[in-house]
């Protein structure tokens, strides 16, 4: 029996910055994470050398690393990590800088995800992705995401009777809340025909559920409340935090994440039930791991995606607001910032800092993160509840 | 009327970790086979290094049985590979292994979701072992899939060079190619005179033709642009010609040209039955063909790949 995970108690998250999204960039990785880190340290009022905590995640910084990033940026921090997880690297990065603030190993984290889009970058990442995707997913088909998810999301329609309209519906909300927010790279209003319309890309997957590859970063900071407070910044706190890596590595295709083995301890540590929650910032690279996550996260039963989106409207005046900026599909997938895309609207929502369309009265939100079809399936979820200053 | 078979310029994506090599060998020999966990008996995919259930480091590849379910289908459209920007759209899917793992494969035209497949392990232009799912029943028309045609050899309107073809087989082979449809069999003969000789009983088929064996050495590759070669057979009974088989097997798998080696059993054994075993493996794309056991002798096991053996190919 293992201990009980510890509290984040007075962990403050704060400083949300989007580097606006390009289409491509001839800027590289590193000019899209510096921006992002300026961005922050203007946010918060400090200098530099006030930073004594680096996170950064990104595809396409090779051949540095984190280090490297340390003398580019002129920091010398005494806590740095690199975390390779994709879309859930936003969240697990939240997860050890909020311990690395709590223990006094840093005072202020930032952590940052951001990946340039040049002309064949996308093309080396899926080459190169992983040693089982080299060996025995890229070449059959070379459909990269596109392809694992039309499998995944082929299975799911069969089996739990989910339907192009139920995926649609998402997107669809998704480009409303889309068009509020200003660096969404989406800017046209979608329809449910012009969705249904889309050309299939793989079977069943059809243009408008898949993601626009991008350049773009995201970041935030973390730092104790004590901190926040002395440099007089608008923060969140974080409830709780979970993170799975291969669960259910025995299910003969994917059709949940590893929030299903975590959820509960998700909820009972931050004290409260899916009623309490305002708004849910799902990892969306394809519609159907959003419903999977709706079910895995506890919204509903396995199996009861379909019927919970016909349930319930998506937008940010609907009755499960639902990626409020617009999520990865309408705002663009700027390589690992995806996976901190959810997590920094997050923050501003709470914060009284919506750039688009604010959830009103917000006090709690959900942000998930899912990473990394390895072979034949996504390996890494995370997922955390956070809220407003004394809520 | 067909003239030639589907050609392509491009490669399918060829990097593999070293221990999905033996996928390949595998292939190349018609079987299928996995690794083996020998402490806990979990048949492992993809390959790995150490089990996936126990992490025992004794993964013996080892023949499975082939049948599994065909969980999830999809029809890719979109790729960034040239090679398969090429063949679009290229239908894809996953099979559950009735003895566990789950594999991403290429599908048969008739495997459908829900339905029962066989799985099979090819080998591509690259060289690569590649997981191909067929109907879990033969169909009579089975060679006439358009995916499965880009890993097999069906000899139906080939260009065939056949190395070797003064052996007691050659002749026999050369007639079933061309009945078999092939456009063109060119025969190598050490002595073009001679073979002649040999040949003059049969009647001839316009389909074959003599290449004396001086005129590839001073310049196979261009021999074989010119003539649009589309397959090379290579009858072998001693190391001279498996050596001078393998000289050639990477020039020709940069040129998506495959080199099937046909192992010839004892001289005593009717050409007519080694002919049929020979086009029957073909058409399974099985490249080392043992009829009736046959060349066991160049075989040696596999260091790299445990419970595989091969050849050294780079001789």
């Amino acid at each position: 029996m293992s201990q009980a995970r510890a509290s984040y108690e007075g962990v403050a998250i704060a400083a949300p910055v989007t580097v606006p999204y390009e289409r491509t960039s001839n800027k590289p990785a590193q000019w899209w994470i510096g921006s992002a880190l300026r961005g922050v340290i203007r946010h918060l009022g400090v200098q530099p050398a006030d930073i004594d905590g680096l996170s950064v995640s990104s595809f396409t910084l090779a051949p540095d690393s984190a280090v490297s990033l340390t003398q580019h940026f002129g920091l010398s921090p005494r806590w740095l990590d690199h975390i390779p997880f994709g879309g859930a690297s936003g969240l697990v990065g939240l997860r050890r800088a909020a311990r690395a603030v709590q223990n006094g190993d840093a005072e202020i984290v930032v952590c940052i995800a951001g990946d340039t889009n040049q002309p064949g970058s996308f093309q080396d990442l899926l080459t190169n992705f992983s040693r089982f995707s080299q060996d025995a997913a890229y070449p059959y088909g070379a459909g990269g995401p596109n392809a694992s998810f039309a499998l995944l999301t082929d299975h799911y329609m069969r089996k739990y009777g989910a339907t192009r309209e139920d995926f649609g519906k998402l997107c669809v909300a998704q480009r409303s809340n889309a068009l509020a927010f200003p660096h969404a790279l989406m800017k046209k209003p979608l329809s449910l025909d012009e969705y249904l319309a889309g050309r299939l890309i793989s079977d069943p997957i059809t243009l408008f559920d898949c993601v626009m590859p991008c350049a773009g970063a995201e970041a935030f900071a973390v730092m104790r409340e004590e901190t926040a407070a002395a440099l007089n910044v608008r923060h969140v706190r974080l409830l709780s935090a979970i993170e799975r890596h291969n669960a259910f590595s025995t299910d003969p295709i994917q059709e949940r994440g590893g929030w299903a083995v975590d959820q509960a301890e998700l909820w009972s540590m931050a004290g409260i039930t899916k009623d309490a929650v305002d708004f849910v910032q799902t990892y969306d690279d394809y519609p159907v791991i959003s419903m999977m996550q709706f079910e895995d996260l506890g919204f509903c039963a396995k199996g009861e995606g379909p019927d919970f989106v016909r349930q319930h409207s998506f937008t940010t005046e609907g009755s499960f607001p639902h990626n409020t900026s617009g999520g990865q599909l309408s705002v663009g997938q700027a390589g690992a910032a995806g996976g901190s895309l959810g997590l920094v609207e997050a923050v501003r929502q709470l914060t009284g800092q919506a750039l688009g369309n604010p959830v009103a009265g917000a006090r709690i939100g959900l942000v998930s993160g899912f990473g990394m079809i390895n072979y034949d399936r996504g390996l890494c979820s995370a997922a955390a509840l956070l809220a407003v200053e004394g809520a | 009327m067909m003239t030639g078979i589907e050609k392509h310029k491009a490669q399918p994506p060829h990097r593999r970790s070293q221990a999905a090599g033996g996928l390949g060998v595998a292939a190349a020999q018609g079987r299928f086979a996995l690794q083996v966990c020998q402490e806990c008996e979990a048949v492992q995919y993809p390959p790995r290094d150490v089990c996936g259930v126990c992490l025992s480091e004794q993964l013996v590849w080892t023949d499975i049985p082939d049948g599994g379910d065909v969980l999830a289908v999809t029809m890719i459209r979109a790729t960034g590979n040239p090679y398969f920007r090429e063949l679009a759209p290229w239908r894809t899917g996953i099979v559950r292994l009735d003895c566990g793992p789950s594999v991403i494969a290429h599908l048969h035209g008739s495997c459908t979701s829900g339905d029962r497949a066989r799985l099979s392990l090819k080998v591509d232009s690259a060289g690569n072992g590649v997981m191909f799912a067929l109907p879990a029943v033969d169909l009579p028309e089975i060679l006439a899939d358009r995916q499965l045609q880009q890993f097999v050899c069906d000899p139906r309107s080939r260009t065939v060079f056949l190395l070797g073809a003064n052996k007691p087989v050659g002749m026999t082979l050369a007639r079933k190619l061309a009945e078999a449809g092939a456009a063109r069999v060119l025969l190598v003969v050490d002595d073009p005179a001679e073979f002649a000789k040999l040949s003059q009983t049969g009647e001839g088929s316009e389909a074959l033709e003599i290449v004396p064996r001086q005129e590839i050495d001073v310049g196979l590759s261009a021999k074989v642009a010119a003539a649009s070669v589309d397959t090379v057979i290579a009858l072998i009974e001693t190391s001279d010609d498996l050596i001078s088989s393998n000289a050639m097997r990477d020039e020709m798998h940069q040129r998506n040209i495959r080199i099937y080696n046909i192992f010839l059993p004892s001289p005593d054994t009717a050409a007519e039955a080694v002919a049929t075993a020979a086009i029957t493996a073909l058409r399974q794309g099985v490249e080392d063909v043992f009829v009736g056991g046959a060349g066991q002798e160049f075989l040696q096991p596999s260091a790299q790949w445990p419970g595989l053996s091969a050849y050294d190919h780079k001789e």
